[in-house]
């Protein structure tokens, strides 16, 4: 009986994979600085990166070579990337020290107690998001190979791409809607 | 019902649920799962084991489970012990939390301070469960100030009765008075413990009281904590005997460089529910703040974008313990030095890593009647890494540690050697080959130059994985497995030694 209810379990796990949307629910949290964060305090402006990582994990530092550039390329686009650091108290201290030998710009958030990782559902790390302005999921991977930073960047782009056809869109609602539109 | 079919029903409705019915604004179901089937390891065999982890979340308030499953092959004589059907919801629990409040009912893992004085926690790495069931709230009061105040329960493996803590700290924000500066610049903290200790069924009183501080500025940062701890002294065994602990660590942030230093000094501090830093690269301490004191120097460089340097030194020693006639004293000595290369070369996509571990742990007794002696094990490690990205859909690594371990009491060595190439198609489906093996010298078990056996332990595993969609990882491996806190097809988790066949789902939801 229970091969069965196994059998359906795999199945109802793998249809879930394509189907769905999915949102990460509201966290709270610190940063380096031990000032509060929460995560909508990053809505509204453009698409935000959260990237869950160690100080021991090394495929988590080699993405964040990657993280870091793409930050530095988008930042003023709008784009948010949120690292949260899973280390314990016994790591911790080298959280600044590692963002600031390696002069990354972007936001560093603490998960002393993993309870941030637990309430968005990752299994292991490295795994990273890709969030609308809204917190709405559009990408998430587990794991990091060299590589994988390019899907991230085209998901990025095709989210700036689709933003400003909507923007055109709306206006041009708007324009037809107001009687200003010329043909 | 049964657990299993509780359990997996959970698991099928949860993800039906979040995958194909919209649940609303401010209701969130959320969760992993970590299916392992036709696992056979080197003590007994394992059919199917299930790990389920899920929150459902409506507006603020969380209910979250873990659940684990382990169901192995039914034997036709029975199973041995150990190796019996096992299901267990290992945490429940009940949680609400907003931008200022943060309540627990159940188990839940907190920190207080850098865990000098308690720490509820599960370390996969090492396999320790020391999650606390009981009730914590924390809250902030206004912009200057924040109270925890928690108590709960742990059975340690070994005991029946659990041992009970409870605990409170508040932190307190001076700048939070002043619009100006920063709110939490400056922090001063003070925590009170009072904790019973189970010992062989009679519960032990004792007490920790301390505080500390600390500054966090653009160019460094300083922490500091002291606790003094009064009641019965784990460590030693004795009633009323007290205790101490001081940790300071403090970092200077210079463009590119990072520089670092920690201090330790414990005195018979260790008890259940403490676990401070160990104040080593490898976090290994001496005996984990029962009676040890050391220093770390650390340093970290990115000089230019290609390059990234790190490297560190640490030495931890212990007071000298008489008992009769010897003396004992504990010391571990650490060097340790890294760096990552990218290749400047735009058409060559190729990451080079390498590093080297020096490790000395000793531990001499000196006795005058016995004589001295002298154990432990000197370690060295050099390690290297290959990551090369090719043709846009393309990644291999190629990964090679050796490790010496050189035994102080008989001077003998073996060795430790891994070898790992994995190899990624478009990030969604990849292959790893890993081969490991060490010589053991058997012998050791018996003294020192009697029956020199050598054995040497080989262990050659092969896995592929492939993604199915965002959320799942199918992952499929062969071979022998020795296990530990493993790095492999990009994701980093604890793996349980064993040989055989295996399938595994990893899923989110």
């Amino acid at each position: 009986m229970y091969k069965i209810i196994i059998l359906l379990a795999i199945i109802a796990t793998a249809a879930s994979a394509t189907s769905g949307e999915k949102s990460l629910p509201e966290f709270y949290t610190v940063d380096m600085d031990n000032n509060e964060v929460a995560l909508s305090d990053f809505f509204g402006e453009g698409p935000i990166v959260i990237s869950f990582w160690s100080t021991e994990c090394d495929p988590c530092k080699e993405e964040q070579v990657h993280l870091n550039k793409l930050y530095k390329k988008y930042k003023d686009d709008g784009l948010h990337v949120l690292c949260i650091s899973t280390d314990t108290s016994k790591t911790v201290n080298n959280v600044k020290k590692h963002i600031k030998a390696n002069n990354y710009k972007f936001t560093v958030l603490l998960d002393v107690d993993n309870e941030v990782m637990t309430s968005c559902g990752v299994p292991a790390i490295p795994y990273t998001f890709l969030l609308d302005n809204a917190g709405k999921v559009l990408h998430e991977k587990l794991g990091y190979r060299k590589g994988d930073e390019k899907k991230i960047e085209e998901e990025i782009r095709t989210y700036y791409e689709e933003m400003a056809l909507k923007e055109v869109f709306d206006k041009a609602v708007e324009e037809v809607e107001s009687g200003t539109h010329s043909e | 019902m049964r657990l299993p079919y509780l359990i997996l029903s959970i698991l099928l409705l949860t993800t039906t649920l979040s995958g194909a019915i919209d649940v609303g604004d401010n209701v969130y179901i959320i969760g992993t799962n970590t299916a392992t089937y036709l696992q056979q390891d080197e003590d007994h065999q394992r059919w199917m084991w299930d790990d389920l982890t899920t929150e459902l979340t409506v507006m603020n308030a969380t209910i979250g489970i873990k659940a684990e499953l382990y169901q192995p092959k039914r034997l036709k004589f029975g199973n041995p012990p150990g190796s019996e059907e096992h299901n267990v919801i290992s945490r429940r629990y009940l949680r609400y939390k907003d931008d200022t409040i943060t309540a627990y009912i159940g188990h839940y893992e907190k920190t207080l301070g850098r865990g000098l004085t308690f720490r509820s926690y599960y370390n996969a790495a090492f396999d320790e469960d020391n999650i606390v069931d009981g009730v914590m709230a924390s809250t902030d009061v206004m912009e200057f100030a924040d109270v925890t105040a928690l108590f709960g329960s742990w059975t340690e493996d070994g005991h029946d009765n659990p041992h009970r803590a409870r605990a409170a700290e508040v932190n307190l924000y001076p700048f939070g008075l002043f619009e100006n500066l920063p709110n939490r610049m400056l922090a001063l903290k003070g925590e009170i413990v009072s904790a019973e200790v189970d010992d062989a069924g009679v519960g032990r009183d004792l007490q920790m009281l301390g505080g500390g501080g600390s500054f966090s500025w653009d160019y460094f940062d300083v922490y500091a904590e002291y606790i003094q701890r009064t009641g019965y002294d784990v460590y030693a065994d004795i009633d009323d005997n007290a205790g101490a602990g001081l940790y300071v660590a403090g970092n200077v942030y210079i463009p590119y460089v990072s520089l670092g230093a920690q201090y330790k000094d414990y005195d018979h501090l260790v008890y259940p529910f403490s676990d401070p830093p160990a104040v080593t690269h490898s976090g290994q301490s001496i005996n984990d703040g029962g009676n040890e004191k050391g220093y770390m120097f650390t340093a970290g460089s990115r000089p230019f974008d290609e390059l990234y340097l790190e490297g560190g030194y640490a030495k931890s020693e212990s007071e000298p313990e008489v008992s009769g006639t010897s003396t004992t004293t504990a010391d571990i000595q650490e060097y340790y030095a890294k760096s990552t290369f990218d290749v400047p070369i735009e058409a060559l996509d190729m990451t080079l890593e390498a590093g080297y571990t020096y490790w000395d742990e000793s531990s001499l007794r000196v006795d005058t009647v016995l004589g001295n002696l002298m154990t432990g094990t000197l370690r060295k490690w050099p390690w290297g890494k290959l990551h090369y990205s090719f043709l846009d859909d393309h990644s291999v690594s190629l990964e090679g540690e050796y490790e010496s371990r050189t035994l102080h009491q008989s001077e003998r060595t073996y060795t430790d050697r891994r070898w790992d190439i994995g190899y990624t198609f478009r990030s969604i489906t990849g292959a790893t080959v890993r081969y490991e093996d060490s010589n053991e010298l058997v012998s050791e078990r018996y003294g020192p130059g009697i029956n020199d056996i050598r054995k040497v332990h080989q262990w050659l595993w092969y896995e592929g994985f492939v993604d199915i969609g965002a959320r799942h990882r199918l992952i499929l491996g062969y071979g022998a497995q020795r296990g530990g806190y493993v790095c492999s097809s990009g994701v980093c988790r604890e793996e349980a030694p064993f040989t055989g066949f295996k399938i595994e789902l990893t899923s989110s939801f």
